[in-house]
């Protein structure tokens, strides 16, 4: 029995939606963040979800092509959606995400929290919580492409973009935060706080592909 | 500008533009905490750390990268060498600074020279009070001619 061409164009439409989405759950994957420390985040919280769902959604034809290798029949989405007021609302739901969420929107969420930043600071507490959420959101654009460039086009895409994504937190993110470690272990230094473990942290953030290593190499 | 680019800039612009310009304000607090006859030596010792935040950072990255970028050696090398650098040098030259205390003991500085006392820290504190320029100056020059591991 062939499948409605209504139920076609949905499931296109849908696909269509996946990269805005992930545009989307990026953004609540910045909020989120902050929600969390801003310089941290909890195990099976609201950041880790969000970041899987986005890479989920951007690979989302890859992961179905694996389901389709396992010999389950799934209907192609590399057409266009035929039924015209379906089109038109993709076209809208585009040009939301697009014009509305991430040119207008994600800027003054992180204008707030630049906000939140100064306010934080002034109430004594570590501004750099809001001030690595804003960075988030200022570079969401950044990052979609960054990640869309992990995508390896195989069956396996998805858990070839998290690998990714975990290579460049610890090759790219975590060097700077080794240097934002030491900033902070002086000014801790200076107000008579513990300091020495920002020291270490900032070891173990520069030579966290070495401990993966270490511990690999202990289950081996 | 992507994020890592971004935490990057934060970085350099916190260790860079505004810890340096910071240790001339704990220089100052340095004096007038001396003046007071209260523990200035925080102060002092942060002043110059706030123009070594690069310094540390690029320390911190020799220690790590002795046994390899991605070696699973490279948190224990980096343990290793900062223990033998704080050994090995930082004890070194605390070493001399209580040589040049005792010294100063043997000499008599302390007890005939008293530099706690109320006229002559009043004469140090004004002094460092004018010479808070120079100081960061003489810091900066310090943490400048540096040379890094």
């Amino acid at each position: 029995m062939p499948v409605p061409q209504f139920l076609l164009d949905l499931l296109q439409l849908l696909l269509d939606l996946a990269i805005p989405a992930a545009f989307c759950t990026l953004a609540a994957a910045g909020v989120s963040l902050r929600h969390e420390g801003g310089t941290n985040f909890h195990v099976g919280g609201r950041t880790g979800r969000w970041v899987l769902w986005t890479v989920i959604l951007l690979t989302l034809p890859q992961l179905l092509s694996w389901v389709a290798a396992q010999g389950i029949t799934v209907p192609s989405g590399s057409g266009s959606v035929g039924t015209s007021w379906l089109a038109s609302m993709e076209t809208v739901l585009k040009n939301f995400v697009n014009q509305i969420v991430v040119a207008k929107l994600v800027p003054v969420l992180a204008a707030y929290f630049v906000l939140k930043a100064t306010l934080d600071g002034a109430a004594g507490e570590s501004p750099l919580g809001s001030i690595v959420a804003a960075l988030f959101l200022m570079s969401i654009s950044a990052t979609m492409q960054l990640l869309q460039g992990w995508n390896s086009g195989g069956q396996y895409a998805t858990t070839d973009m998290l690998t990714s994504l975990w290579n460049y937190v610890a090759g790219q993110i975590l060097p700077a935060a080794a240097g934002l470690a030491c900033i902070g272990a002086v000014i801790n230094f200076v107000q008579r706080r513990p300091w020495t473990r920002l020291i270490f942290a900032a070891i173990s953030f520069l030579s966290v592909s070495g401990l993966l290593t270490l511990f690999r190499a202990m289950t081996a | 500008m992507s994020f890592d680019g971004a935490i990057t800039n934060l970085a350099s612009w916190g260790g860079n533009t505004i810890m340096p310009t910071l240790s001339g304000m704990f220089f100052a607090a340095a004096v007038y905490r001396y003046s007071k006859s209260g523990p200035f030596e925080h102060m002092l010792y942060g002043g110059f750390a706030s123009l070594m935040c690069s310094g540390m950072l690029r320390a911190l990255e020799g220690f790590v990268q002795q046994a390899g970028p991605t070696g699973a050696d490279g948190f224990w090398t980096a343990v290793m060498s900062l223990t033998n650098w704080v050994a090995n040098v930082i004890l070194p030259v605390f070493a001399l600074t209580q040589l040049g205390a005792m010294a100063l003991h043997m000499g008599g500085v302390v007890d005939e020279i008293y530099p706690g006392s109320t006229w002559m820290r009043k004469f140090i504190a004004a002094m460092g009070a004018l010479m808070v320029s120079g100081m960061v100056r003489l810091a900066e020059s310090m943490v400048t001619q540096a040379h890094g591991i």
